[in-house]
């Protein structure tokens, strides 16, 4: 488990990230989404290691991670802005990495490299932008760390290839119990492969939530009575959002699924449709509540 | 486990060798490469001479290397710092940032050792192919530890500048400032940053060449000053290069013209300080290095301060320099021109560092702070150099003194001066020696000098050149040889620890050699100072003396070459040895050889011509023949041999005769009944001159 606690970073005299709180569980894909300068990327550094917070602790399995080597064999990072020995290729690359990762997997290497249909052999200056970075990707998950630390980690992929990082990041988790932190400017991007969501805003969490929880507990509803109604014609509800144009109402309803449906089905209603709610959707509501306009946060 | 805590990972640094092989590769190559060079340049350029090499000679390639390789190795070892990307890669992987920083500094240790190991075999090996060339294999050692120490000492140096800031212009910055602004700041305080020195002897100075001096006027010849022992423990790299900062800024040193010979530009206590400082630069650059902030890559400093701190610390030669010129009322378009400098490099600092012009206000307070602490740091050193050149040294001051008798004056006898730290607490000495150098004396006489270091109670030493007069003089000796110790010190030549003789300018073979230190030291044996220095005497009045050519140079290997000059006079069998070489050393490389005449210039001392009242005119109509060249030369051929024996005949009884054939050569003969041929010979051929004036007075 990563216990992030009143962390607060500051670059000159401006904190980037002031007093953070946040707990990430072992086996989990935790999606880190926040605006271009939010912070995410230093989070991930913060945690690495790379820097050091000016306040408040971060502990990785209960120890501090800066600066401890035993703790960050457990932890392989690939940043935003990728770094490769000048010359090496992808297989020279893995052998450096064999040598300093005790649980470097060297057939899992080669495996990946098949299947991306990556040239070990050849010079990783001479890959494009997207095979510099799925080989960045590859090398970390084959040092078989139990915490994966990825920015902007589909930067540059193909549809094809997102897909197939996704996968594979999936089976890490499901094989090993492997606890993945990516970041993201992009919901959607991390829709289908986290579980856990934090939302980063002016040096802080705004939000955190279980994905499953959010997508369950939290539906639209659009529904039409025969009659004249109101929001106080569902008041036993919680409603995060009543629009009603014309006869018809949508809804954002919290709470169970099953239970409102008997509810509003007991009401005799003309129209009645459970609709999925995307991610972000989800998160403007959320903001909403909060009080936040979703298009400033996340833009 | 590779990435235990422990303070060296030998796969990381494997790895970070193979990412530079290219570079690492060059510089295990290129000291051993041109080092070999040199030695083959310099034994090619001796045409099969012999040449007693000393450190410098083989040091070239090594000393340059010194101011470009361990700053090259030490940037691509931490390269990595100087960017985002590569700071991410490395910091982010399972070691502690300690070991990064250890292992990388071992890493280049290890290169410099490979470097240095390399090139002393090398050398050791290639002198068996290098004939003229004698090194002592003392001298590999010493080669291999002072280097070896040298490029750690500034590679650490360069690390620790490296680690502390975030660009490579500010890295070079830092580099030269922890490398030389000490050592230029103990120049500029040991210089007294002024001209000359403050003499508060009263006394007339007059040039004995001097046709103006009145013989009636009390003179001396030698100027009593107070001579300061410049600072010789600086760092390797810093000697080097402190010629510019005294040159260029005018530092003029009060240093003893003969400091170079009490101690040698490759020492002890040099090495003592580079290794000490690298420890400590080592102990400061890992603590920089676990505790920086890495997010400062690809800036100069995280601090605004400090980055004008360190502006203000490059820029401090400068403006010391300027401030001296000031004060020492240099010309005003000197001054214009130093302060435009100073102030145009302050502004593009920020330009060529930041690629902006900075704060402008905090600049100009920073600028004006600069100027603030240079003067106050330049009054400082003037006042305490003041007070040091003024203050008057008082008998009871005195807990002892160093004497070096005047042959050492002599350029040619001119030996080590270790005597001197040979302390001699004789109130009687003292006394003598401190009244002589209160007042001025006339002298001509160039045996009553003498090289006194007086050691003041307090630890202080100075030096100074002392004239006694003659009635001194002999008191002065006989003080010194009742001193047993004394003598013992003044004669003590390690004698297994010479490696070689020259003998006037040729250098002896290894049997030649054995015999002239057994000679050398059986002529020591009973001899007192008062003998030694009655031997070492050179009558310049005499005209040109042979006993140029009778000096003998010892060479020895201790920590540096040291050279002990002894007088073929010390010792009767030494002076026949020495003369039978001589002529033995011509046969070999003249008259064997049938060099031409034309060749060849020879010089004959006609002065103890007693028949000639007109010598000058003699000679002149002798060299205007060149029958009499013939002759001479005809006339040493036949006569010169390498094993007569000249103990039997007496002073005025040996002639010599100075040949040139690229080299100078000395030929002794015995004034026989050959030689009054020859000169008849010469006589007559001058007389046969129509022009000749010559008187010859009676005896013709």
């Amino acid at each position: 488990m990563i216990e992030i606690t009143n962390v607060t970073k500051r670059f000159d005299k401006t904190a980037v990230l002031e007093h953070l709180n946040c707990k990430i569980e072992k086996g989990s894909i935790y999606g880190l989404v926040g605006a271009n300068g939010a912070g995410k990327s230093t989070l991930l550094r913060l945690i690495m290691g790379i820097y050091k917070q000016d306040e408040g602790t971060i502990l990785v399995d209960g120890v501090e991670s800066f600066d401890n080597p035993l703790i960050k064999q457990k932890m392989a990072f690939v940043p935003d802005d990728l770094f490769f020995y000048s010359g090496y290729s992808l297989y020279e690359m893995a052998v450096f990495y064999q040598s300093i990762y005790d649980n470097f997997d060297m057939d899992y290497f080669k495996e990946l490299c098949d299947l991306f249909r990556l040239d070990i052999n050849r010079k990783v200056s001479t890959f494009s932008k997207g095979m510099k970075r799925q080989g960045a990707l590859i090398v970390a998950i084959a040092t078989k760390a139990s915490y994966l630390f990825f920015d902007e980690t589909f930067d540059g992929l193909d549809p094809v290839i997102r897909n197939l990082v996704k996968k594979i990041i999936c089976e890490s988790v499901a094989k090993d119990n492997t606890t993945i932190i990516l970041t993201s400017h992009n919901l959607r991007e991390l829709e289908d492969t986290c579980d856990h969501l934090g939302l980063l805003y002016k040096g802080g969490i705004l939000f955190e939530r279980d994905v499953d929880t959010l997508k369950t507990e939290m539906f639209k509803v659009q529904i039409s009575l025969s009659g004249d109604f109101d929001e106080a014609e569902f008041k036993n509800l919680e409603i995060m959002s009543f629009k009603k144009k014309g006869s018809v109402t949508t809804l954002i309803l919290k709470g169970n699924k099953e239970k409102i449906k008997v509810y509003l089905e007991k009401k005799n209603p003309i129209i009645l449709d459970f609709i999925p709610l995307t991610l972000e959707e989800i998160f403007i509501y959320e903001m909403e509540v909060l009080g936040y306009e979703f298009e400033s946060v996340i833009l | 486990m590779n990435s235990k805590v422990s303070f060296f990972n030998i796969k990381y640094l494997l790895e970070n060798f193979k990412k530079s092989r290219g570079v690492i590769y060059l510089f295990l190559l290129i000291i051993p490469i041109f080092t070999y060079l040199f030695m083959l340049m310099l034994n090619n350029s001796l045409g099969g001479d012999i040449y007693f090499a000393n450190l410098s000679d083989l040091s070239i390639p090594a000393i340059i290397g010194m101011y470009i390789i361990p700053f090259t190795m030490s940037v691509t070892l931490f390269n990595f710092l100087f960017r985002k990307d590569s700071v991410d890669f490395i910091t982010a992987l399972p070691l502690k940032r300690s070991t990064i920083f250890i292992t990388n500094i071992i890493g280049g240790i290890l290169i410099f050792l490979a470097i240095f190991l390399i090139t002393s075999l090398l050398m050791l090996l290639s002198s068996t192919f290098f004939p003229s060339l004698v090194i002592p294999k003392m001298m590999y050692f010493h080669f291999f530890i002072t280097f070896f120490i040298a490029y750690t000492y500034t590679f650490i140096a360069s690390s620790l500048a490296l680690v502390l800031t975030g660009s490579r212009i500010a890295h070079v910055a830092l580099t030269l400032i922890i490398l030389f602004i000490p050592g230029y700041i103990g120049d500029f305080y040991n210089s007294g940053v002024y001209h000359g020195t403050i003499n508060e002897y009263d006394h007339i100075v007059c040039d004995r060449y001097d046709e103006e001096c009145d013989d009636s006027k009390i003179y001396n010849d030698f100027v009593v000053e107070k001579s300061y022992m410049f600072e010789n423990g600086q760092t390797l790299p810093y000697k080097y290069i402190n010629v510019i900062p005294r040159d260029i800024f005018g530092m003029y040193s009060n240093e003893v013209t003969y400091q170079n010979e009490l101690a040698s530009v490759y020492n002890t206590s040099s090495n003592l300080r580079m290794i000490i400082l690298s420890i400590i630069y080592f102990v400061l650059g890992l603590y920089a290095f676990v505790n920086r902030k890495m997010e400062v890559a690809e800036s100069t400093f995280k601090s605004e301060n400090i980055h004008q701190l360190v502006k203000c610390i490059t820029l401090f030669p400068l403006a010391l320099a300027t401030i001296s010129i000031f004060c020492l009322g240099g010309s005003v378009t000197g001054l214009i021109i130093m302060i435009a400098v100073t102030v145009t490099i302050y502004i593009i600092y920020d330009l060529i560092m930041r690629r902006n012009s900075g704060n402008f206000m905090k600049s100009l307070i920073y600028f004006l702070g600069l100027v603030l602490v240079t003067m106050l740091i330049y009054l400082t050193i003037d006042k305490i150099t003041n007070l040091e050149s003024s203050k008057i040294i008082e008998r009871e001051d005195i807990a002892s003194v160093g004497i070096a008798p005047s042959m050492y004056f002599d350029y040619n006898l001119k030996n080590n001066l270790d005597i001197l730290k040979y302390k001699l607490e004789d109130s009687k000495i003292i006394d003598l020696i401190y009244d002589n150098n209160q007042r001025a004396i006339a002298t001509k006489d160039l045996s009553t000098k003498f090289a006194v270091r007086f050691n003041l109670k307090n630890g202080a030493t100075y030096y100074f050149n002392v004239a006694v007069t003659k009635i001194d003089y002999d008191e002065l000796i006989k003080l010194l040889d009742k001193d047993q110790d004394y003598v013992k010190a003044f004669k003590s030549i390690p004698y297994d620890k010479v490696y070689g003789v020259k003998l006037g300018n040729s250098y002896l073979d290894d049997v030649k050699t054995k015999k002239v230190v057994n000679l050398i030291k059986e002529g020591y044996q009973n001899k007192t100072v008062s003998d030694i220095v009655d031997t070492s005497y050179i009558d310049y009045e005499a005209g040109y003396s042979y006993t140029y050519s009778l000096i003998n140079t010892l060479y020895s290997y201790d920590g540096g070459v040291k050279t002990y000059n002894v007088s073929t006079m010390i010792n009767p069998k030494l002076i026949n040895y020495v003369m039978q070489t001589k002529n033995t050393l011509y046969i070999e490389n003249v008259k064997n050889k049938n060099v031409n005449i034309n060749q060849l210039s020879i010089s004959i001392d006609f002065s103890k011509f007693e028949e000639i009242n007109d010598y000058e005119e003699f000679y002149h109509k002798f060299m205007s023949n060149p029958k009499n060249m013939e002759l001479v030369y005809r006339y040493i051929n036949d006569n010169v041999k390498g094993d007569l024996d000249f103990s039997s005949y007496s002073e005025e009884e040996i002639i010599y005769v100075s040949v040139w054939v690229y080299d100078e050569y000395y030929v002794f003969l015995p004034k026989d009944d050959a030689y009054d041929e020859m000169l008849q010979q010469i006589k007559e051929n001058v007389l046969q001159d129509s022009n000749s004036k010559i008187e010859f007075g009676e005896g013709i």
